[in-house]
C-alpha cells in the first residue's frame, strides 16, 4: 500500500520539530513545542510550490519592471496584459493538470460518494475496509464530524461517553486491532500455555486505567493459548467478509463476536490444561469477556454515530468548499502579486 | 488481507495536497473548515498521524477537548506508535489537570523513544523534557 507507506514515512522523516509555533500548534499553550507538522518539501507539497512559483513570479516582476521603465506608456499596458494573462495561463494550467488539478479531480471523486459515507460504502463495494485500523479511521472521523455537527457535550453524551472514560476509540479499538494481531499471526499453531500466561501477567499488569489495553492483551493471550486453526480461520472469515458486511459496523460487530468466540473457545481449552493454569484461565476469560463487552458497546456507539452522520451529509459538502476555497485561495494570492507589480 | 487498507485509494501526492489544503486552512484559524478537509484525507490514509495531529488540534482549537483527546488516541492506534498524538494528548490531559493519566501516557512515550531509532521521536521527547523540567 504505497500511499500508507509514504505517509508513515513523513511521519517520522519530514516532519520536523518546529520551534517557537504559539497559536496553531497541537497542546502549545504550555510553551511546548510544536508538533504540527508543514507540508512536506518542495516536489511533494503542493503549498511549498505554490510560494516557490510565487517568488518565482516576484523575480519575474523585478525585471519586467526595469523594462516598464524604459518603455513607452502603451507599451508599458501591453506588457502588463500579457503577464497577466501568462499568470493566468500558468495558474489555469496548474489548476487543470498539475498537482491541485489531481487534488480536485481525487476530491470529486470522493465527494461523490460523501465524506464518512464514502469509507463505509467503498467497504461495500470493494470489500477492501475489513481491518480494525480501517474502522478506526471510521469512527474518528465520525466522531470528529459529529461534533462540529452537534457540539462536543451533545455528541458524547449520546455516545454514553463521560468526560472521565473518553477514550473510548483507542480502548475499544486497541481491542480490536489485537484480535486483527490474533487473526494475522496465530494461525500456524498453539502457543504454550506459559506464553499465555506470561502475556496475560503483561496485560494484567498494564493496571486500571489502560483497562481496554490490558482487555485487548488477554484476548491476544487466549487466542494464542487456543492456537487453533479452526478458531483463527473463522475469525478470519469473520474479518474477511466486508463485500457482504453493509457497514464497517457489522465489521467491527464482527470482530468482536470473533473476540467472543476465542474467548470462549479459549476457556474450554483452559480448562483442561494443568491445574496450575486453571486461575490464570479463569481470571482471563473473564477478561476476554469484558473485552467482548467492549466491543459491542463500540459497535452500538459508532453505530449511533454513523446514524446521525448518514441523515446529514453537510459534512462532505463543507470538505469539498473548503477544499475548492484553499484552491482558490492559492490563485488569487497568484492574482493579488501581479496586481501589486502593475 | 491489509488491516491497514486505507478506505479510499489516492496517490499520495493527493493526500499530500489535501493535507496542504488543511494546513492554510488550519493557518487561517479556520478549525471547522480545516477539520473537515484532515477528515477527508484521513478517509484516504488512516495511518497518516498528521491527519489525526491536525484534526486532534482542530477540535482542541475549537474548544472540544474531548474529542481531541479522542482523535489523539485515534492517532496512536491506526498510525502508532504515534509519538506525536501521544505528546499531544499528554499536553492536552496536563491543560485538562488529568496528571495522572497525563504521567502515564508521558512514561509510555518515554518508553517508545528509548526503543526507538528515529531520532525526531528522540528529539522530540528529550525536547519535552527539558521543557517539563
Amino acid at each position: 500500500m504505497s500511499a500508507v507507506a509514504v505517509s508513515i514515512g513523513r511521519v517520522s522523516g519530514a516532519m520536523g520539530v518546529q520551534a517557537g509555533g504559539v497559536t496553531n500548534v497541537p497542546g502549545s499553550a504550555e510553551g511546548g513545542a510544536s508538533l504540527l507538522p508543514s507540508p512536506a518539501e518542495i516536489g511533494g507539497d503542493a503549498m511549498l510550490g505554490m510560494y516557490a512559483l510565487m517568488a518565482a513570479d516576484r523575480q519575474a516582476g523585478k525585471t519586467s519592471a526595469f523594462a516598464r521603465a524604459a518603455a513607452s506608456q502603451r507599451e508599458r499596458k501591453a506588457a502588463i496584459a500579457e503577464e497577466l494573462k501568462r499568470l493566468q495561463e500558468a495558474a489555469k494550467a496548474r489548476d487543470s493538470g498539475g498537482f491541485w488539478g489531481g487534488l480536485k479531480k481525487a476530491c470529486s471523486t470522493l465527494a461523490k460518494a460523501g465524506l464518512v459515507v464514502a469509507a463505509v460504502g467503498s467497504t461495500v463495494v470493494s470489500g477492501g475496509l475489513t481491518g480494525p485500523l480501517a474502522a478506526v479511521a471510521i469512527a474518528g472521523v465520525a466522531l470528529s464530524a459529529g461534533a462540529f455537527l452537534q457540539g462536543e457535550t451533545k455528541i458524547l453524551q449520546e455516545l454514553g461517553v463521560s468526560d472521565k472514560v473518553a477514550g473510548w476509540i483507542e480502548t475499544g479499538m486497541s481491542l480490536g486491532a489485537s484480535a486483527c494481531m490474533v487473526v494475522t499471526t496465530c494461525g500456524a499453531g498453539a502457543a504454550s500455555g506459559a506464553g499465555a500466561e506470561a502475556l496475560g501477567q503483561s496485560a494484567a499488569a498494564k493496571g486500571a486505567s489502560a483497562a481496554g489495553r490490558a482487555a485487548s492483551n488477554a484476548a491476544g493471550a487466549l487466542g494464542n493459548a487456543v492456537g487453533g486453526g479452526a478458531g483463527v480461520a473463522g475469525a478470519t472469515a469473520a474479518v474477511g467478509q466486508g463485500a457482504s458486511a453493509s457497514s464497517a459496523v457489522q465489521v467491527t460487530a464482527r470482530l468482536a463476536a470473533s473476540v467472543g468466540g476465542v474467548g470462549t473457545m479459549a476457556g474450554g481449552v483452559c480448562a483442561i490444561q494443568e491445574s496450575r493454569y486453571e486461575a490464570r484461565a479463569t481470571e482471563l476469560t473473564a477478561d476476554a469477556e469484558s473485552a467482548h463487552l467492549a466491543s459491542e458497546r463500540l459497535a452500538r456507539m459508532l453505530q449511533r454515530l454513523l446514524d446521525d452522520l448518514e441523515s446529514d451529509d453537510g459534512s462532505a459538502e463543507r470538505a469539498m468548499g473548503s477544499l475548492k476555497e484553499a484552491i482558490g485561495i492559492r490563485g488569487n494570492s497568484l492574482m493579488a502579486a501581479s496586481a501589486v507589480r502593475v | 488481507m491489509n488491516p491497514l487498507q486505507p478506505a479510499v485509494e489516492t496517490g499520495a501526492e493527493v493526500v499530500e495536497a489535501i493535507y496542504a489544503a488543511g494546513h492554510l486552512l488550519h493557518a487561517r484559524e479556520r478549525w471547522a473548515d480545516a477539520a473537515a478537509v484532515y477528515r477527508l484525507m484521513l478517509t484516504a490514509s488512516p495511518t497518516d498521524e498528521r491527519g489525526w495531529l491536525a484534526l486532534g488540534d482542530c477540535h482542541q482549537k475549537a474548544g472540544q477537548a474531548l474529542i481531541a483527546l479522542e482523535m489523539y488516541g485515534a492517532g496512536t492506534v491506526a498510525a502508532a506508535p504515534a509519538a506525536r498524538c501521544r505528546l499531544a494528548r499528554v499536553r492536552l490531559l496536563r491543560e485538562l489537570g488529568r496528571d495522572d493519566e497525563a504521567d502515564a501516557w508521558w512514561d509510555e512515550l518515554l518508553e517508545i523513544a528509548e526503543q526507538s531509532d528515529d531520532e525526531t521521536t528522540r528529539g522530540l521527547v528529550a525536547a519535552e523534557s527539558e521543557c517539563v523540567s
